[in-house]
């Protein structure tokens, strides 16, 4: 990372109030709850967690699509949250957001040359004729003929739409996207083409990346660096080959666990991680969110809750016990638990560690 | 499968009215699952998987109806019963277990009370009997403190928690075939583990015959012990588990297993497949592959390949393969076209 990121959140919060119907505001749901990250220009930072913790809004608070509770955000050394009106419009120019479904980020009543070339229109950059070769140029860079600017999305299929979306983005050279599950609704044979679209800009643009994804694998293959997020917060941050290989939170090792690979050999000798369900983001459990869940959670976990603080140069763990976790060596394949699946056709022996059935309470 | 399936489909064939047109949302499709059997139906949105779960169960939508084919369960035709006869099946015989866990439980009764309906559905017993036997339901599936948890409702369980009460809503009629549709794509990884387990352990320890819809090839990979890979409403390739992945046959097998990100493999392109899933109402001529088919030949695209049988329990349906070709080895192929 350079001396100056391009982008630096500190401690941003959001909450939403849960809705209860009848009475009006239910309790807090702390979907962002204090989270730090660091983005430096032309990087990919990968983001996962799983659906709940809050990677979707911590994106959006960082554009200031939702507007965080708290905390800093500087991106080129401006403070976002401190702008106003036209001057967060400018910033916007050079921050962008792909969405997950292209169906409904689409306004389906526009054309593409309207769709893609909006941006540039809104911001006074090209007009007439120059918009339009502009709107071609994009339309190709991103793998589609120019004809397809007289067309309405409908016409086009998913992976197609998502390739106008990231066009759309690109159209005002942004050099922050994030990217929100851009590939998640897309069929397995569409997937592989928007990644290599995505890696292929990153590359020629030297854009930055904020890539959110729940599928390790797909962020391992695209990201620098990965960070880790559970109920709100980021657990663990890393080089992409550190996560993978010395992880140092006791989450990001069961998500690596988990993550079946498509092999059937390894994907059966893969053991059952971790016992539990993730707590609700309302009842938030006491000292170390994960501890309810953890094998390796002792009694100053259960009453303190650990600060993300670095474990070696570049890798930021939130575990008091990281040390240890790290040093115990990690093999996907033997997280020292039972078998997941029948490897053979063993006898089913008593495996009361599988049974998964500590359910967190609320 | 020899002899030991309990659901066997043949040549079943869905149709669809479109524009005076009719098209194939499955077309001859057979495949069976035995006892105590997991068998993975892969494929991608539209190719044909639900439609053909849901024609086990004669749920085809209007205007859809089944055209032609047998779909037997423990030897009896269910397609052609009456409807009210066919009703005995459709739980009892064979259950449902739906993707959306957060939209298939009533919000408004008790978990318990759920389970108790579908008991008393299909068997007459008491309602203080089919309560205790909900309770053990949900112990079954691994649900922490199952008599506290039966008198509570859909929005007091997390994700994976709903996934399971499902799972032991299906079990309630006492099935012999499980079809579970994506039932892990909402979930975590980590919560997703823990059903896939599940499902292993109830076909294992009890002889439960799954149909695991999915598209996650890693789901496949650790959870199944045979594969069906859909394309355009045809099976094109099955196999066991193992063969499949380590020798897979068919072009758009092996193309989707390219195509997979692998951890350690960095930021490479990925072999992409090129083009996009046809739509059924224009599918090409010949092969409905042939026109993303990186070794398609001329013949491919007049001739529709019928299956091949490259080993015991290994099939495909592609012009290339044939049974001297028995690891499915590619060694023969053409090169790959620019």
């Amino acid at each position: 990372m350079t001396a100056q990121p391009l982008l630096e959140v500190r401690g941003l919060r959001k909450a939403f109030a849960a809705s209860t119907g009848l009475f009006g505001r239910g309790p807090l749901v702390r979907a962002v709850d204090g989270v730090d990250l660091d983005l430096a220009a032309g990087e990919v930072l990968g983001l996962v967690g799983e659906s709940g913790s809050g990677k979707t809004t911590l994106g959006r608070a960082i554009l200031r699509l939702v507007e965080p509770d708290d905390g800093a955000i500087r991106f080129d050394g401006v403070d976002v949250r401190a702008l106003r009106g036209r001057e967060l419009r400018r910033l916007r120019r050079r921050m962008q957001i792909v969405f997950q479904d292209p169906t409904s980020a689409l306004n389906p009543r526009l054309r593409v040359r309207a769709l893609v070339g909006e941006p540039l229109l809104v911001h006074g950059l090209a007009r007439g004729r120059a918009l339009r070769d502009r709107v071609a140029e994009l339309l190709e860079e991103v793998g589609l003929e120019p004809s397809a600017m007289d067309r309405y999305p409908r016409e086009f299929s998913g992976g197609q739409r998502q390739r106008i979306g990231i066009a759309r983005a690109l159209a005002l050279r942004p050099d922050f996207v994030v990217l929100d599950e851009p590939v998640s609704s897309l069929d397995v044979s569409i997937q592989a083409q928007i990644v290599n679209l995505l890696v292929e800009l990153q590359r020629r643009h030297r854009v930055a990346y904020l890539f959110i994804a729940h599928d390790l694998a797909l962020v391992a293959h695209l990201a620098d660096r990965v960070a880790v997020m559970y109920l709100g917060r980021v657990v663990e941050q890393a080089a992409t080959r550190t996560i993978l290989d010395r992880p140092a939170h006791p989450y990001t090792r069961a998500l690596i666990a988990a993550t079946p690979p498509p092999d059937p050999r390894r994907a059966r000798a893969r053991r059952m991680p971790i016992p539990g369900e993730i707590p609700s983001p309302i009842d938030r459990p006491a000292g170390c969110a994960f501890h309810p869940r953890c094998p390796w959670a002792d009694a100053r976990c259960r009453e303190q809750d650990p600060p993300l603080v670095a474990v070696a140069e570049g890798h930021l763990a939130a575990c008091h016990r990281a040390d240890e976790v790290q040093s115990e060596s990690f093999d996907a394949t033997d997280s020292g638990r039972p078998p997941l699946h029948r490897p053979t056709a063993k006898p089913s022996t008593a495996r009361p560690d599988t049974t998964p059935g500590k359910e967190t309470d609320r | 499968m020899p002899g030991a399936a309990i659901l066997e489909v043949e040549d079943l064939v869905v149709e669809f009215p479109r524009d005076h047109e009719r098209l194939r949302a499955a077309d001859g499709v057979s495949f069976g699952v035995g006892q105590g059997e997991i068998v993975g139906l892969v494929g991608e949105s539209g190719c044909g998987k639900s439609v053909t779960a849901l024609a086990l169960f004669r749920l085809v939508p209007e205007p859809g109806r089944i055209a032609a084919g047998a779909v037997r369960l423990g030897g009896v035709e269910l397609l052609a019963l009456p409807e009210r006869e066919l009703r005995r099946y459709r739980g009892a015989g064979i259950a449902y277990v739906p993707q959306e866990p957060g939209e298939a439980l009533n919000p408004v009764v008790r978990i318990g009370a759920q389970i108790v309906d579908v008991i008393r559905a299909h068997r007459s017993v008491s309602r203080k009997a089919a309560w205790d036997e909900a309770v053990d339901l949900l112990r079954r599936v691994g649900i922490a403190d199952p008599e506290r948890r039966a008198r509570q409702y859909a929005h007091q369980f997390s994700g994976g928690m709903k996934q399971r009460a499902l799972i032991a809503m299906a079990l309630a009629a006492r099935p012999r075939v499980l079809v579970a549709d994506e039932p892990t794509t909402a979930l975590d990884p980590t919560i997703q583990a823990g059903i896939l387990d599940l499902l292993a352990s109830l076909a294992r320890d009890e002889g439960l015959g799954v149909l695991l819809i999915t598209h996650d090839l890693g789901v496949v990979a650790s959870a199944c012990d045979r594969v069906l890979v859909m394309y355009a409403g045809r099976i094109v390739e099955q196999a066991g588990v193992a063969t499949l992945f380590e020798e897979p046959a068919h072009p758009y097998t092996r193309a989707l297993l390219a195509a997979l990100p692998r951890p350690g493999v960095s930021r490479g392109a990925l072999p992409a497949i090129r083009g996009a899933v046809p739509d059924l109402a224009r599918l090409p001529p010949g092969c409905p592959f042939h026109p993303r088919c990186p070794v398609a030949i001329p013949a491919c695209r007049d001739v529709e390949p019928a299956p091949v049988a490259l080993g015991p329990d290994h099939a495909v349906r592609c012009l290339l393969a044939s049974p001297d070709d028995a690891a499915g080895d590619s060694a023969d192929r053409p090169e790959e076209r620019p």
